[in-house]
């Protein structure tokens, strides 16, 4: 006790003083405690909505239906993308956030401990709720993760079950974002100017004031839909006056930056990634920063792309056709900038410049069906069908996910303090990309074939695509079981890591030892 | 200094919730504004009845329909018209509830094609208000509407659908 208390007092001296089991881990407020919980959580998150995509993928291995019937298949692609998105996505970028923007801004903690330990705990509530709704009557949520009114007017209780959810979980990532701004804003080491931050904490700023501007939107439609519900009030509903399509404008409005939110981050990731293994500075780094406050701005007038077939004037769908192409401009000055900082790099390929480069290329494509969809005559075909859910898995899966788990092998030393297992990461990286795109490539030809989403059946003459979906997502899901393993080695031993990791990267968080202390920055770095 | 941070950012956070809800007026005005949604306008029968009549024809066709939880009959009388810009025409609908209770109903419509939807002017409507049928009741109900001179030139044919929607959750309201 009485050591307890002058590791307190006078902490600086005992740097790696960890309290007891249970105050570390359920109330904690060190920063890089709280980011490993975070990163435990999404990808606790990963494998049960990944599973639900299994299930998906299974009932679609043939036509007709073989395992579940059509309203669980509902449910099923609803809980998939509820927990994908809020789950795995968002909270897996508060992980890193925690863990690396203190270190990378020579802070000794976030700005505000206590709250950052309760934003990490509202999570595992919040998704207890939402899960447990498969156990009400009726099922859980099957409309869709977008709610759309006036279906979810009509839904049962778990509708409700997974508005309270979304209302925990909204509260949770503004409690973050808050956060991460209070201490990018206020807690950089004495000369870290803004132009000198690290891509991966201007990303995150930016990410944190979208936060803040489209969870509180979300949270209204969604609170808008349960007084429809329950209260007599009629937003949506057109017996009472209110209109449906109102909702998904609201949605929309928060739902572009949503996407824009889950895939920031990691592009600051891939920031830090290619400069490391080319052996050269971030090509164009204040024009990187433009372009991720351009998307930024961007993603709050694009919305109503997602709704062209709604039934809008001509004038509105060519304005919001044009605004989606726009962004086309800045996403692509961060695609040139990466090439250019590998052209002439002494390159190397280990797994996490794998990942990164895998991140370019695929989010690129990703970024290619995204420009079809805009064009509104032709999204007219391609709405609603596999051409939409191949491309925003390219852009969330090969770009969000991947870049994580690129981040993740990038960090990893730092954080255990062991280097893991290359040959076993970079056959990791080989098998995912492989898997992925023998899951989703076909869904771009089975949506310009006409297949809708969200059926649990479909005419035979898309079988076969549908069976290498399948059978590509089934080793994408078991593929990702090495990834656990790699991670689990990598935290039981290894070979040490220096405080360097890599060969002379960039960056203050390389400058504190392996695994990074319990405490860093106790005194503010100097900054060159 | 990190207080006064947080509660700038917080004050955004609840301003953006409000912005959630002020987006349900918003559109509402900009449905009114635009025609957005098939919204109609409405102007008073004194000044649609002092409106020059030219001598340009639009077929309008009148359809109809009741939603599912409603037990009640809504078609359309005038099933279709060819209707001069600037001349007042109405059109009547028949309605009748096939139930053993009162039924409060409310009509909502919409013009189709979208842009027509804003130079067609009522100056009178059964949606206008909820309406009452009491059990077996039967009526019939008008709308009287004109279309305006600024009616785009390629229109040559609208349709103004109706659909009937039990509106007893609400009638308190």
């Amino acid at each position: 006790m009485s050591h307890a208390a002058t590791a307190g007092d006078h902490g600086h001296d005992d740097h790696d003083h960890k309290p007891p089991f249970f105050q570390r881990w359920f109330m904690s407020t060190n920063h890089k405690d709280i980011g490993t919980l975070y990163l435990i959580f999404s990808l606790t998150m990963l494998f049960v909505g990944g599973a639900m995509a299994l299930v998906i993928r299974a009932e679609l291995f043939q036509p007709g239906l073989q395992f579940i019937d059509p309203h669980f298949f509902n449910q099923m692609t609803t809980m998939h993308a509820l927990i994908m998105v809020f789950g795995a996505v968002m909270p897996g970028f508060v992980g890193f956030a925690n863990w690396m923007v203190p270190l990378m801004i020579g802070a000794p903690d976030m700005a505000l401990p206590r709250m950052n330990n309760w934003s990490f705990w509202i999570l595992p509530f919040a998704f207890t709720i939402l899960l447990s709704s498969f156990f009400v009557p009726g099922g859980a949520p099957a409309s869709g993760w977008t709610l759309y009114a006036p279906l979810t007017i009509q839904g049962g209780m778990s509708v409700d079950m997974a508005i309270v959810a979304i209302h925990m979980m909204g509260i949770s990532s503004i409690m973050g974002a808050i956060n991460v701004i209070v201490t990018v804003l206020n807690m950089r080491a004495p000369g870290m100017t803004l132009m000198k931050m690290p891509m991966f904490v201007w990303t995150w700023l930016i990410t944190a004031f979208l936060l803040i501007a489209v969870m509180p939107v979300f949270a209204g439609a969604v609170t808008m839909l349960l007084t429809d519900r329950h209260f007599g009030t009629a937003f949506f509903n057109p017996a009472g006056g209110g209109d449906p399509v109102l909702y998904q404008h609201i949605f929309w409005f928060f739902g572009h930056p949503e996407v824009y939110i889950m895939i920031l981050p990691a592009f600051g990731i891939i920031s830090h990634i290619i400069p490391t293994f080319a052996r050269k500075p971030l090509f164009g780094y204040s024009s990187m920063v433009f372009a991720t406050a351009a998307i930024a701005f961007l993603s709050f007038i694009v919305w109503a792309h997602h709704m062209f077939t709604v039934g809008m004037p001509l004038q509105g769908e060519l304005f919001f056709m044009y605004a989606t192409m726009l962004i086309s401009v800045p996403t692509g000055v961060k695609v040139f900038n990466w090439v250019t900082t590998m052209w002439r790099g002494s390159m190397t390929f280990e797994t996490p410049m794998l990942y990164a480069i895998g991140v370019v290329f695929l989010f690129t494509l990703g970024g290619l069906s995204g420009l079809m969809l805009a064009i509104t005559p032709a999204d007219f075909q391609y709405h609603d069908t596999y051409f939409v859910v191949a491309h925003f898995h390219y852009v969330l899966f090969s770009g969000a996910v991947m870049a994580m788990m690129g981040g993740a092998f990038f960090w990893l030393p730092k954080w255990t303090g062991h280097m893991y297992n290359e040959t076993l990461g970079k056959i990791h990286f080989w098998l995912t990309a492989i898997f992925f795109n023998i899951t989703f490539f076909p869904q771009h030809f089975l949506g310009l074939a006409g297949m809708p989403r969200r059926y649990a059946d479909y005419p035979v003459q898309f079988t076969e695509f549908n069976q290498w979906s399948s059978f590509g997502a089934f080793g994408l899901g078991i593929s990702q079981l090495l990834f656990v393993y790699i991670i689990v080695a990598t935290v039981r031993g290894g070979k040490k890591a220096t405080a360097e990791v890599w060969d002379n990267p960039e960056g203050l968080e390389w400058t504190v030892p392996s695994p990074a202390p319990f405490h860093t920055f106790d005194e503010p770095p100097v900054i060159r | 200094m990190n207080s006064s941070l947080v509660s700038k950012l917080v004050i955004i956070t609840v301003i953006m919730f409000g912005f959630g809800y002020a987006l349900v007026p918003l559109y509402e005005a900009f449905c009114k504004v635009t025609g957005f949604g098939g919204k109609t306008d409405i102007i008073q029968e004194a000044v649609a009845g002092s409106v020059e009549i030219s001598d340009r024809d639009v077929a309008v066709t009148f359809t109809s329909h009741t939603n599912t939880n409603l037990p009640w009959e809504f078609k359309p009388i005038t099933r279709a018209l060819d209707v001069k810009i600037g001349e007042v025409q109405e059109a009547l609908f028949y309605v009748k509830n096939y139930s053993d209770r009162p039924i409060t109903g409310m009509a909502t419509f919409n013009v189709t094609p979208p842009r027509a939807g804003f130079h067609f002017k009522k100056t009178e409507c059964f949606c206008f208000s909820k309406q009452v049928l009491q059990p077996g009741e039967e009526q019939e109900m008008a709308v009287r509407f004109m279309l305006d001179s600024e009616m785009p030139e390629d229109v040559h044919e609208l349709t103004l659908s109706y659909t009937f929607f039990d509106n007893e959750k609400y009638a308190g309201q």
